[in-house]
């Protein structure tokens, strides 16, 4: 075959959606560049509120294209051109697309309801709200490109909107180093997907995924078994990066240091998902070796993440390694090729997962308002307000908070009637389906009980018992008597997103993901629960992590409890971090010092030809002054005589003007003369 | 008879439209200048810039009427009008209202802008090149190469000091000189082939002519011509009446006469260039030109004298075109002609501007004004560079073209001459790097002596300056703008 051939894609006009569609990712944009350009000169209502209205008509317009949709429609247009090569690029609208766009919108609305009262009086606040538009409308672009080209665009938006946002509060140094940690965690992920962009351009000579799909399916363009191998190896490393893999996925739970809002939105709509939705586009990519990498890779991930988060006291670490967890399941739904299951998964735990976050984010808001009124009142807590040691007995005092907790949490656990059975049932029945699985559906199956075990918990820590902080510091009692429910609009949210975790919010068959009324994936949700025995088995083992949870947990010691190795092994993320300074950084800082070795050898061998140049030099300059310095200045003397006499022949005298006329025209006519003889 | 002769009479003044519009202003002038109006000077800057542009028009649209491919001979074969005539004179007009805005721009010019003679000279000036382009006959030639030079002589003498009048006496008696050689030439040249010059005939009958020193007739009879544009041995006069004049004054005896002459001579290096000896003797000149004012320019402290010795130098390398044939060698000629006359009067400008804000008469009263003057300055580095040919500056093409030519016609011919004639241009074009940037080197690396405060220059003339800045930037990126368009007229000679 030969590569480097050019398919010119056909132009296919937009429909009227298309607009819509292209409305709403625009709208974004807009309020990114009004916004960072007005900076502070416009008062921080202001701000919130016209970021959040723009939010909310993005969300409607999404429900109106989702409705309006029903066959999937392409538009393509002309994008660029250079010489021969016509780039295009494209959006697709299907229900899977659009419904993809009401989850992000609507979780978005969300946030940004939460976050007008959340952000209020944060440092640098004048960023967040543009920064938040730049990141959705860098997720919309991927969710509505059918060009691979142009998704890897956006993705590299997301990438840097997410360091943006991580290290939103750029002065705090632990804020700078998880931004930066992420950033470079992601790109050398993304390099991988450069080198598939360029080998797809190369051997199918387009990055419609449209038309990729046919060329595939039909067989039209054979390439390489090996080339596309490699592609798929790439494609699925970099999304290892973005959708937080073993062994990438060391960013997300340092990355718990930007805003609360924040790590809502990265966990449930937009970094994590884009990996996950990049995939389940690129499925017809994955070659079956592929798949079976997947699959391990993603119950490896649920299970160490798992285990990671059981030892953990950082509240929002402790969901960061749950979402780790939860993507790997996604990650194996794809690799058993039920990628429908990865995306309703995706949906229903985007907003769980918003939810957990905000309703954590409720008390820690309320944990930050009491270190500050103990700092007014001249008394500082240096303590963290994440920690669970910490907090306690908030099922009383913000029952608003509590319940919507309870809700999110039962769903993620996997409690009937809630979203998250249904669609963890479903990706479970579909490892099950596959005997030469059995290993990863173990693994899956013991990760339920480890994320029952750790969320509740969480909750038991977070919510029951005494408020521990006042046991502490005795100083807060008063304030503990002040703590009251937040304010509205950081209570709706957690309203809604705690309505949505109930099962008929997808699906209004309670144990089968067969008919799901909204969320319509790519393809229709196979599986579901083959046996009886599935949702029986995984029942009983959520309740056992419940149960052993609830007992284990008062009687574990918060402090000072015995350190066994393994949990310092666990602790320090396996020492993936480790073994990335080993294989990558120190052999790299060795060959840099064996260059600079290299280097002062060479520069050795450049000062002998410099001296002896040097040398030469000398040699030259002294011919140069002497021989032709003489005669150049020889030259301009004589120059100088020539100009002076003709300046003195007529020094102002009209006579000698005169003179010199009539000499001149004496010598042309003895010239004259000559030539007539 | 008599009827015939009236009827013709009648019948030309069409052509002569422009000429009686210049004498109306003239009188219209004289009228403005004797009743004391209140804002004099714009009145009469006003009337001349407009009777030149209604000129201009007037040609232009003779111009673009396609009865004027033919050759009309008109006032009893005094004058004749062919496409090329009314290019140089539309060219001409439009000089004469750029001399017009420079006069009453010109920041040393208070003196000039408010007398009334001043305009009604310059007008003369104008009418002396319109008549001379036009002229088919030697005595309207003469005459109006005298309309000019009388009028310049008044000029210079008209600031009444010392200076000038000393100025003006050697101009005058170097000008009266070259016209009794001319005139003398004339009446040689009238047995040997009658004096209606620019008949198709005459070239025959001269050539066919037996009279031995008929050639040294023909120069004899140049030297008026070659005494306005200043080539050897006619140049002497150029350092002491410049030094002598104001900038006002100088840029219009440096710009009006070169317009009209230069295409004058052109029109006889079409029928002539051929001839050996005509190409040998003015090839001479030209090499002396070009000798001479390049190295009298290199040694000018005097900034007067050195835009003289210059000015002499550009007009050898303009007047190698005139010893080749052919369209190439016409069409650099206007080039440089236009590039050179249009873009010139930006440099006296602020050669101007410098005298009269820091008295800078020598060039060493320049030291260090680049960091105060910075918008001057940089656009004099400009112009500087335009006339050294260099880019970005329409320059560059100017001396591309010439040197082609050169080089093609020595490829042609494969007369030894050319090839001197270029390596001589070529030479000298690099010792007029070291005397234009004589003065940019002044303003930018020498430490000033004087401590004043940062300026700028005036509204007024950076405008001025700018405006005609344009045309070399503009030029130089799209020559083929300029030349399509004299490529067609030069087919027209």
């Amino acid at each position: 075959m030969n590569p480097l051939q050019h398919t010119d894609p056909m132009l296919l006009p937009a429909h009227f959606l298309h607009s819509v569609a292209l409305t709403i990712f625009f709208l974004p944009v807009l309020t990114f560049v009004i916004l960072f350009f007005t900076g502070k000169h416009i008062s921080t209502s202001w701000r919130s509120w016209l970021a959040t209205s723009v939010v909310g008509l993005m969300f409607i317009l999404s429900l109106y294209v989702h409705l309006s949709v029903d066959v999937p429609i392409i538009a393509r247009w002309s994008w660029f051109s250079m010489g021969t090569l016509h780039m295009t690029s494209g959006m697709v609208l299907s229900s899977f697309t659009t419904s993809m766009l009401v989850v992000v919108t609507a979780i978005a609305l969300m946030v940004h309801l939460y976050s007008m009262e959340y952000m209020k009086d944060r440092r640098n606040h004048s960023k967040f709200f543009p920064y938040l538009a730049l990141f959705i409308s860098a997720m919309i672009g991927i969710i509505l490109s059918d060009s691979l080209f142009n998704i890897f665009i956006f993705w590299e938006l997301v990438g840097l909107a997410s360091y943006l946002l991580i290290g939103f509060w750029y002065q705090k140094k632990e804020a700078a180093a998880a931004a930066k940690k992420a950033f470079l965690y992601n790109k050398a992920a993304d390099t991988a997907f450069v080198i598939a962009l360029g080998l797809i351009f190369t051997y199918y000579g387009t990055t419609e995924l449209t038309l990729l799909r046919t060329l595939i399916s039909s067989s039209s363009i054979l390439v390489p078994t090996g080339i596309a191998i490699s592609i798929a190896v790439l494609l699925v490393l970099s999304t290892f990066g973005k959708s937080a893999q073993f062994p990438f996925y060391v960013w997300l739970p340092d990355a718990m240091e930007g805003p609360t809002p924040v790590s809502a939105l990265l966990h449930a709509a937009t970094m994590v998902a884009a990996g996950i939705l990049v995939l389940i586009k690129c499925d017809f990519l994955l070659v079956e070796q592929m798949r079976w990498v997947l699959v391990w890779t993603g119950a490896i991930t649920a299970l160490l993440a798992a285990i990671q988060a059981i030892r953990c006291y950082d509240s929002k670490k402790i969901l960061a390694f749950s979402t780790v967890s939860q993507i790997g399941y996604m990650m194996m739904a794809i690799g058993t090729g039920n990628t429908s299951a990865a995306y309703f998964h995706l949906g229903t735990h985007a907003f769980f997962k918003a939810g957990l976050f905000l309703s954590v984010g409720a008390v820690i808001h309320t944990m930050h308002h009491i270190q500050q009124n103990s700092f007014k009142n001249k008394i500082y807590l240096e303590v963290d307000t994440l920690d669970i040691r910490l907090m306690g007995g908030f099922r009383k005092t913000m029952p608003i908070a509590f319940y919507a907790y309870v809700a999110c949490y039962a769903a993620l656990i996997g409690i009937p009637f809630f979203t998250g059975f249904l669609s963890k049932e479903t990706i479970l029945a579909s490892l099950l389906q596959n005997p030469t699985y059995s290993i990863p559906f173990g693994m899956a199956l013991t990760t339920v009980g480890i994320t029952a075990y750790y969320m509740t918990r969480q909750l038991y820590w977070m919510f029951l018992g005494d408020f521990r902080l006042a046991a502490l510091y005795p100083s807060c009692k008063e304030e503990q008597r002040k703590i009251k429910e937040n304010h509205w609009l950081i209570n709706i949210p957690l309203i809604v997103l705690a309505c949505t975790t109930l099962s008929f919010f997808v699906s209004f068959h309670p144990f089968h993901a067969s008919d799901i009324h909204w969320m319509k994936a790519p393809l229709p949700i196979v599986g579901g629960s083959t046996s009886i025995y599935l949702p029986i088995a995984s029942i009983s083992i959520t309740l056992i992590g419940v149960l052993l949870a609830w007992s284990m947990a008062s009687k574990e010691q918060l402090y000072n409890w015995k350190q066994y190795w393994f949990w310092t092994f666990v602790q320090q993320n396996y020492g993936i971090e480790k073994a990335v300074q080993f294989v990558f950084i120190i052999p790299s800082f060795l060959i840099a010092r064996g260059l600079t070795y290299l280097d002062k050898i060479i520069d050795m061998w450049v000062n002998a030809q410099a001296y002896l140049a040097v040398l030469l030099a000398h040699i030259v300059y002294a011919i140069d002054r002497f021989l032709i310095e003489g005669v150049l200045k020889g030259i301009v003397f004589l120059i100088r005589i020539v100009g002076s006499s003709f300046r003195s022949l007529i020094q102002g005298q009209v006579q000698s003007y005169i003179s010199t006329t009539l000499i001149v025209l004496a010598l042309m006519f003895w010239w004259y003369l000559r030539q007539l003889h | 008879m008599i009827y015939d002769v009236i009827q013709h009479i009648i019948q030309s003044f069409p052509y002569a439209v422009t000429e009686i519009a210049l004498v109306i202003a003239f009188l219209v002038l004289m009228l403005i200048d004797m009743i004391q109006l209140k804002d004099k000077a714009l009145w009469s800057v006003v009337l001349t810039v407009a009777v030149a542009f209604y000129g201009a028009g007037e040609e232009l649209q003779q111009l673009f009427d396609r009865t004027s491919f033919q050759e009309v001979v008109y006032f009893q074969h005094l004058f004749h009008r062919t496409p090329f005539t009314l290019f140089v004179r539309v060219l001409i007009l439009l000089l004469g209202a750029l001399s017009a805005v420079y006069l009453y721009l010109s920041p040393m010019g208070v003196y000039w802008k408010n007398r009334g003679e001043t305009y009604l000279l310059l007008l003369a000036i104008i009418a002396g090149g319109l008549i001379s382009i036009s002229s088919y006959h030697a005595m309207p030639l003469l005459l109006g190469i005298e309309l000019m030079s009388i009028a310049s002589y008044i000029l210079v003498a008209a600031r009444i000091t010392a200076a000038s009048g000393e100025a003006a006496i050697k101009y005058l008696l170097y000008g009266a000189f070259t016209t009794a050689i001319t005139l003398f030439a004339l009446s040689l040249l009238y047995p040997t082939a009658g004096i209606h010059i620019f008949h198709p005939d005459w070239a025959t009958q001269f050539l066919e002519s037996s009279f031995p020193f008929k050639w040294l007739v023909l120069t004899l009879f140049f030297s008026g011509l070659l005494f306005k544009i200043s080539l050897f041995p006619f140049h002497p006069w150029t350092p002491d009446v410049y030094q002598g004049s104001d900038w006002s004054i100088i840029q219009i005896i440096a710009l009006l006469p070169k317009m009209a002459v230069f295409p004058i001579l052109l029109q006889w290096a079409a029928l002539f260039g051929a001839i050996d000896v005509f190409v040998g003797g003015l090839s001479l000149l030209v090499l002396a030109t070009i000798i001479v004012g390049n190295t009298a320019a290199l040694h000018q402290s005097n900034v007067k004298r050195w835009v003289a010795w210059s000015g002499v130098a550009q007009t050898g390398f303009m007047a190698c075109t005139l010893v080749m044939t052919g369209d190439q060698a016409q069409l650099s000629l206007l080039f440089y002609l236009i590039v050179y006359l249009f873009s010139l009067p930006a440099a006296l400008m602020i050669l101007d501007y410098f005298e009269s804000k820091y008295q800078a008469k020598e060039v060493d009263n320049f030291n260090g004004l680049g960091k105060k003057e910075p918008i001057g300055s940089v656009i004099f580095v400009l112009s500087m560079a335009n006339l050294i040919g260099l880019p970005p500056t329409a320059g560059f093409y100017s001396k591309v073209y010439i040197m082609t030519t050169l080089w093609s016609s020595y490829l042609e011919q494969d007369e030894i001459l050319y090839l001197i004639l270029l390596l001589t241009a070529v030479a000298a074009t690099l010792v007029s790097l070291y005397y234009y940037l004589k003065i940019p080197y002044a303003l930018f690396f020498k430490a000033s002596e004087k401590k004043t405060i940062l300026t700028s220059i005036s509204g007024s003339t950076v405008l001025f300056v700018i405006l005609i800045s344009i045309l070399p930037l503009g030029i130089f990126f799209q020559p083929e703008w300029l030349s399509n368009w004299l490529r067609v007229i030069v087919a027209f000679i």
